[in-house]
């Protein structure tokens, strides 16, 4: 395998071999039990009946890791509603915004809708989760999903993200799961790499901090807002989070640290190739593919000051 | 002071009253009426309804492009729940339900016709929606009618989309 493209980040990187070494396997499967239908209990005794030995996802209740050749989304139960496959790290997100029962979130790029029904389930159904998504050809499977774990507090709405009118209203919690280069996700999609060989990779800074500085506008004094990629590159993820906190100023926004019990992390960059970041960036979380047997990932945790 | 521009739901939809759906799932299936409080159902397209619950505020803009899901088909002799609204609501359903072992669930799933006999048969209140139970949860509804010397015969209604994801033997050994 031709990790040229992540040559780049090899000084960010506490032990190459491990990394090239989680690269090369496949990506585990990973499900999660949907509460408003079954428990964990008897979704695992499930598994089991069906000789599939599920793993414990430690740092996330509800969530087992199954073994490979296992088609998770293939089974009754799946169509039933009673689990969703997400890809474990894709849970870190919407664990750290917390969403509660009554409250109002919004999913900024909301399709597929994974994280859209994480968070639904996560609120027991009750409150208003609006489920953003620009394109409207993406908008078939994000209803499935909604549908098919029985999720019925939500809207659907169809907007460019960066540029929702304030008519779309104010929220507890803000999803900010923006588009990005996918550095992380080439256990699962190895065309990655192809395209990151190009020699201009086409950071997409520029459209995340556009949808970042949205979610800091629609987002309550006191509210939350969690920014994520699925990419290595710091040009998308602690850059686009200091600039926000620039434009703000000072006492407007602040990180609070994204960690997990359980989950092998590092934290955020304060510095890349001679520029620096916000001391704050350290509360931001970086997973290394190799760290937990995952893909790769990036969240910030932002709360705005109270009034 | 942060503008509220929200609004309740039931401002936003076309609210319908409880006819049929609500004859179906407390006549047909012996759901407690009281299931039903926390959600609106309003009207969707001219043939179906659905469902969404109480408590959601909506944006003034954009305009929702949908809300909940959908609950209820009317545009037939008989109107009946989604498949989706079945499984959500089946769990409250005291009739009407038959249990499925693994040898009759993958012809359930898959829409084949099932003779209805002894025990069974005793178990539906004649020709009408059924819903089909595999390892105490809810899969989808079915319909059943007379036919004949057969007797009953049911036919599980699980959308094609959605029985075409499960795996041939259709009992779910896949995970």
């Amino acid at each position: 395998m031709d990790l040229s493209p992540f040559e780049r980040y090899r000084p960010l990187i506490d032990d190459w071999r491990a990394f090239s070494a989680a690269l090369a396997r496949p990506l585990p499967t990973t499900v999660w039990t949907n509460t408003l239908r079954t428990t964990p209990e008897r979704l695992a005794a499930r598994l089991a009946r069906d000789g599939v030995a599920a793993e414990p996802v430690p740092w996330h209740p509800g969530a087992f890791r199954l073994p490979a050749g296992v088609k998770p989304g293939r089974s009754i139960a799946y169509v039933t509603g009673h689990y969703h496959v997400q890809e474990d790290v894709s849970l870190i997100p919407v664990a750290l915004l917390a969403p509660r029962p009554g409250e109002r979130l919004l999913d900024l790029c909301a399709a597929p809708g994974n994280k859209t029904v994480q968070a639904a389930v996560a609120m027991g159904d009750r409150g208003t989760v609006v489920a953003n998504e620009k394109n409207r050809h993406r908008l078939g499977v994000l209803r499935r999903n909604l549908e098919r774990l029985g999720v019925t507090c939500a809207a659907v709405t169809v907007a460019d993200a960066a540029n929702l009118p304030r008519g779309i209203g104010v929220y507890d919690r803000v999803l900010a799961d923006v588009p990005c280069s996918c550095e992380g996700t080439s256990r699962k999609n190895p065309e990655v790499l192809r395209r990151l060989e190009k020699p201009r990779r086409g950071w997409r800074s520029g459209g995340q901090l556009a949808i970042l500085r949205k979610a800091a506008q629609l987002v309550r004094p006191g509210g939350r807002i969690v920014y994520s990629t699925c990419t290595y590159a710091p040009e998308e993820n602690e850059a686009v989070v200091d600039a926000l906190l620039r434009e703000a100023g000072p006492g407007t926004l602040r990180l609070v640290p994204a960690r997990i019990e359980g989950l092998a992390t590092a934290p955020g960059l304060t510095g890349w190739r001679g520029r620096r970041y916000d001391p704050q960036l350290a509360r931001a979380m970086r997973v290394w593919p190799h760290h937990n047997d995952s893909g790769g990932f990036f969240v910030a945790v932002i709360e705005k000051a109270a009034a | 002071m942060t503008r509220d521009e929200t609004r309740d739901v039931a401002q936003v939809v076309e609210t319908v009253g409880e006819e049929p759906w609500l004859e179906v799932l407390t006549g047909r299936f012996g759901m407690p009426r009281e299931v039903f409080a926390d959600y609106l159902v309003f009207r969707r397209t001219a043939s179906s309804l659905s469902i969404v619950r109480r408590g959601l505020r909506p944006p003034l803009a954009p305009e929702p492009a949908s809300i909940g899901i959908p609950f209820f088909y009317l545009g037939m002799r008989h109107p009946r729940p989604t498949s989706a609204a079945a499984i959500l609501f089946g769990p409250h359903a005291r009739r009407n339900v038959l249990d499925l072992g693994d040898d009759r669930v993958p012809d359930f799933v898959f829409g084949r016709e099932i003779s209805l006999e002894g025990d069974d048969a005793g178990a539906v209140d004649g020709p009408g929606y059924v819903l089909g139970r595999y390892r105490g949860d809810v899969v989808g509804l079915g319909h059943c009618r007379r036919e004949g010397e057969r007797g009953l015969v049911l036919r599980g209604m699980v959308p094609k989309a959605w029985a075409a994801q499960i795996d041939g033997h259709g009992d779910g050994r896949s995970a």
